[in-house]
């Protein structure tokens, strides 16, 4: 009955993966399907955020944790697939998987839900202008540009920009769009990616515009004073209201408050940052209607409330950054280890 | 003489023929060759079958692969669960295809580079030693410190999946700072009672072991078979007891400090704790303070704790409730709202149209007292106003600030019977990505819980049984398998200096009795109870060589990596 402790693991993020190779090191065979052409999910394209020393992004351990999966037999890693039904109730669910033209039919006694997140579509912020001028980017832009590329480049000329502004709240605490949640990971994500571009570019100067800055762990502290005594990073309690592309070139005038004249200002600046905060994966929802799950008040996928074998772990239950996704994996493999062995 | 065997991997035609020519012509004038054969991919399970029935038809006891990154062929030997014929530590990749072929433009260059990748493979295979993997038995008993929430949701998680757990707890009883809550922000439950069913099922369990009047005096060993010595008080009598937990859980939470100086010692200045106090012990449909309704109360955060989320959320909590409940006028002033939990915004939001008053300050508040009652008076960043109009005066009935959240008084002498690094504010252990939340500096002991860094309750209790994850994962196997490929010291070299157990960050050193005389032993009789050595336990040494760089006496060397096999790679003889 080997087979029957089966567990299916719904998404490759981090969290997916996490879980996987928890209960791997239990002896607890797992099946991940991803959807995408390889696993990863959206942590995978994050780039390290180190400046003078390490500013605890955890863009590392998600690549190792890639590699480490990748090298395990015992988890079968199924790429571009997606379960399409279920059949069958808590003890024994009989899911089919497509995978291309494909037909799979795999007999698994949990189900760990781990769908992820999606950056917030900043181009529904029309004010911002995200989608309309090239050189409004989000942050996700940005972390991948730095990934990839390996250097910060103005997306209208490849030149470095000199002036760069960082919007917080891009999606988050947001009532017009019907978001009253915080992202949680956006205002630490920023300010990093400012660091790594200042110790990259000591020449670039960073504006953070923002509402409350929200803590992370227990080295931010020290991280936000370095990042106050920075002089070239000013750090502006004031929400844009606006940006206007400027005819004559390729830089954006940005209009907001500046609370210390207590005055509606305008400053120009060349490269303008988005920091989105996340929404539930737009396709996540059909594998809510699937399992049979909820959705909490905020849009995210609410844990189901009796023990029904199925189990929802990572950002996709609510905003979570790497180091807390790991921890709810850990704490979801737990879980899943107790339901089989049909303890309480 | 050693015997190297060589295959050359053509990665699907990634490393083309005439390349491969030129590298079988270079190999050609080496000695100790026994064979050198082509494969088109190694990494397949088939080349890799191919590849052992070779080595197994023996006349070899080394190996290198001529191909591409090493990386490739741990991974697909590790996939295909495939087991090399010879010690693992006798084999070497020459990773020609990144390293030459696809760095150099120049093909003649690119030869010459790959053959002196080759040339230093093969010497490092030559000096190489084999080494043995080991096994350590696991028994499932742990030690958790701690009593709080964490600690007993911890024993509670580990004794569900079959652990005998032993709960330490300094105080005379279970259930610590959780007691002192209320309500949570995010779920309907009475703490108290919640709380004290928790502690009696942990009572009621069989495999959980408590000991409360105690504390942790000493601990000897290392993962899998550590020695805690614990020492109990019962009124004036004191009794030890020794256990040999595999490993162990620290839980020991926070302690607070409040600042009592001029006017913050006045008795309508209280903490947010008193606060929680006041409103459970409250009767009647407003808050009565010395027997008078209180109107107007005004919590002051982020003097302390500026980095701690539970503050702002304890005070919504609480500015929500007396708002909402109590009819009461509620002001909130802070740096910045915290709202970075589930839940937490809507709660704000809801706070602030109950009525709530929110102020953003960068300056500190002044306070004085006006009438017997207090007069804060702020200058709000949040609001649009001209400078002229600041600050902004409330007189309030009640002042409610934050407690700094401190390390529990034990902790540094903790850490220090435990070897654990103290990071920021003296709490246990810095933040290292690389060790999770949950582990420590020494394998096979983990830090859960306020101990490390406050936080909000459920992701405490996320944090619970995240590590008794990481426990079962540990002892579910019954076993603790290493391999050997760790520092090791001469005992004949050692002076005994005590450099590398102080360097050691993962406390894996200790000095040890030793037989044999030792180097910088003064002339005369040797006192053999005396001299001793330091001895690496290689189950918990983490192979970071600092303790081999830093030895005067270059006793130490970290095996794989020895001086030799470096020197034979530059093609130096010592």
């Amino acid at each position: 009955m080997t087979e029957k402790n089966d567990v299916l693991i719904v998404g490759g993020g981090i969290s997916g993966i996490t879980v996987a190779l928890e209960l791997a090191q239990l002896g607890i065979p797992t099946t991940l399907v991803e959807r995408e052409p390889s696993i990863g999910g959206l942590s995978a394209s994050f780039c390290c955020k180190a400046s003078e020393s390490c500013n605890k992004c955890f863009a590392c351990v998600v690549d190792k944790r890639i590699s480490e999966i990748r090298s395990r037999n015992d988890i079968s890693i199924l790429t571009q697939t997606e379960p399409i039904g279920l059949d069958g109730g808590p003890g024994g669910y009989a899911v089919s998987l497509r995978k291309g033209k494909q037909r799979l039919d795999l007999k698994v006694s949990a189900i760990v839900v781990a769908a992820g997140v999606d950056p917030y579509e900043a181009s529904q912020k029309t004010e911002y202008g995200y989608g309309r001028f090239k050189n409004v980017i989000t942050a996700k832009d940005l972390d991948e540009m730095l990934r990839y590329q390996g250097r910060l480049s103005r997306p209208s000329d490849g030149q470095i920009p000199k002036t760069v502004a960082f919007f917080q709240c891009v999606g988050s605490r947001d009532e017009s769009i019907g978001h009253l949640y915080c992202s949680q990971v956006c205002c630490a994500y920023a300010l990093r990616l400012i660091k790594a571009i200042r110790h990259q570019h000591s020449e670039v100067k960073a504006t953070f515009l923002y509402m409350d800055i929200q803590p992370a762990g227990s080295s931010f502290q020290q991280f936000l004073s370095s990042c106050r005594e920075d002089k070239g990073i000013r750090l502006i309690r004031s929400l844009p209201s606006k940006v206007y592309h400027s005819p004559l070139s390729d830089a954006l005038r940005v209009r907001f408050i500046d609370p210390q004249k207590g005055e509606v200002v305008e400053e120009s600046f060349d490269l303008i940052v988005l920091s989105v905060g996340m929404v539930l994966r737009k396709d996540a929802k059909t594998l809510t209607q699937l399992f049979g799950l909820r959705l909490t008040e905020d849009g995210f996928i609410a844990p189901p409330e009796s023990k029904t074998g199925v189990f929802v772990t990572g950002a996709c239950s609510g905003p979570k950054d790497i180091d807390r996704s790991i921890l709810q994996a850990k704490s979801t493999a737990f879980h899943v280890h107790q339901y089989l062995k049909g303890g309480n | 003489m050693d015997r190297i065997g060589i295959f050359i991997d053509a990665l699907q035609g990634s490393i083309p023929v005439s390349f491969r020519e030129k590298i079988t012509t270079a190999i050609q004038g080496l000695s100790n060759i026994a064979f050198c054969l082509e494969e088109e991919n190694l990494t397949s399970r088939e080349g890799l079958e191919r590849m052992a029935k070779r080595l197994e038809a023996g006349g070899v006891d080394r190996m290198v692969i001529i191909g591409g990154s090493p990386k490739l062929y741990e991974t697909s030997f590790h996939k295909w669960g495939h087991r090399l014929p010879l010690n693992p530590y006798l084999f070497a990749v020459a990773n020609v295809r990144e390293q030459a072929l696809w760095a150099m433009v120049d093909e003649d260059a690119a030869t010459e580079k790959a053959r002196r990748i080759i040339t230093k493979a093969i010497r490092m295979v030559s000096a190489s030693q084999p080494i043995e993997a080991q096994t350590l038995p696991l028994k499932p008993e742990v030690l958790v410190i701690g009593g709080g929430i964490v600690g007993v949701s911890v024993a509670q998680e580990l004794a569900k999946a079959g652990v005998n757990v032993t709960l330490l707890e300094r105080g005379k009883s279970l259930g610590g700072k959780a007691l002192e809550l209320r309500t949570f922000y995010n779920r309907p439950i009475e703490v108290q009672k919640w709380m004290e069913e928790k502690v009696s099922e942990v009572h009621k369990r069989t495999n959980i072991h408590i000991i409360t009047d105690a504390e942790l005096k000493r601990l000897d060993g290392h993962v899998g078979r550590f020695q805690a010595k614990i020492q109990r008080h019962e009124g004036t009598e004191t009794t030890e007891t020794v256990l040999s937990p595999s490993a162990i859980v620290v839980a020991t939470g926070y302690g607070t400090q409040r600042e009592a100086k001029g006017i913050y010692g006045h008795k309508r200045v209280i903490t947010l704790s008193a606060m929680e106090r006041l409103l459970s012990e409250n009767v009647g449909p407003f808050l009565k303070w010395e027997g008078k309704k209180v109107e107007m109360v005004t919590f002051l955060l982020d003097g302390v704790n500026e980095d701690i989320k539970v503050d702002s959320i304890n005070a919504v909590k609480q500015g929500l409730f007396l708002q909402e409940t109590l009819d009461g006028q509620v002001a909130i002033l802070c740096k910045d709202v915290k709202v970075a939990a589930d839940g937490m915004e809507r709660l704000y939001r809801k706070a602030r149209e109950k009525g709530v008053l929110f102020f953003k300050y960068e300056e500190a508040p002044k306070l004085s007292i006006v009438n017997g009652q207090i007069q804060v008076d702020v200058k709000d960043t949040a609001a649009i106003q001209k400078i002229e109009q600041w600050p902004v005066s409330i007189l309030s009935d009640l002042i409610v600030v934050s407690e700094a959240f401190m390390p529990a008084p034990e902790t540094e002498g903790l850490s220090g019977v435990l070897k654990l690094h103290l990071g920021n504010r003296g709490f246990l252990m810095e933040d290292n990505p690389q060790l999770l939340r949950v582990r420590s500096n020494r394998r096979g002991i983990f830090v859960a819980g306020a101990c490390r860094f406050p936080q909000e309750v459920s992701e405490s209790l996320i944090e619970a049984r995240a590590v008794a994850q990481e426990v079962i994962a540990l002892l579910s196997k019954g076993v603790y398998a290493y391999d050997l490929s760790v520092a090791e010291v001469d005992p004949k070299k050692c002076a005994v200096c005590y450099t590398c157990p102080r360097l050691c960050p993962h406390s894996a050193i200790t000095v040890e009795q030793y037989a044999e005389r030792n180097v910088y032993a003064p002339p005369g009789p040797v006192d053999e109870t005396k001299w001793g050595a330091a001895k690496v336990d290689p189950a918990a040494c983490y192979g970071c060589g600092i303790c081999v760089a830093e030895c005067p006496a270059k006793a130490i060397t970290l095996r794989h990596e020895t001086d030799e096999q470096i020197y034979a790679q530059m093609g130096l003889s010592e």
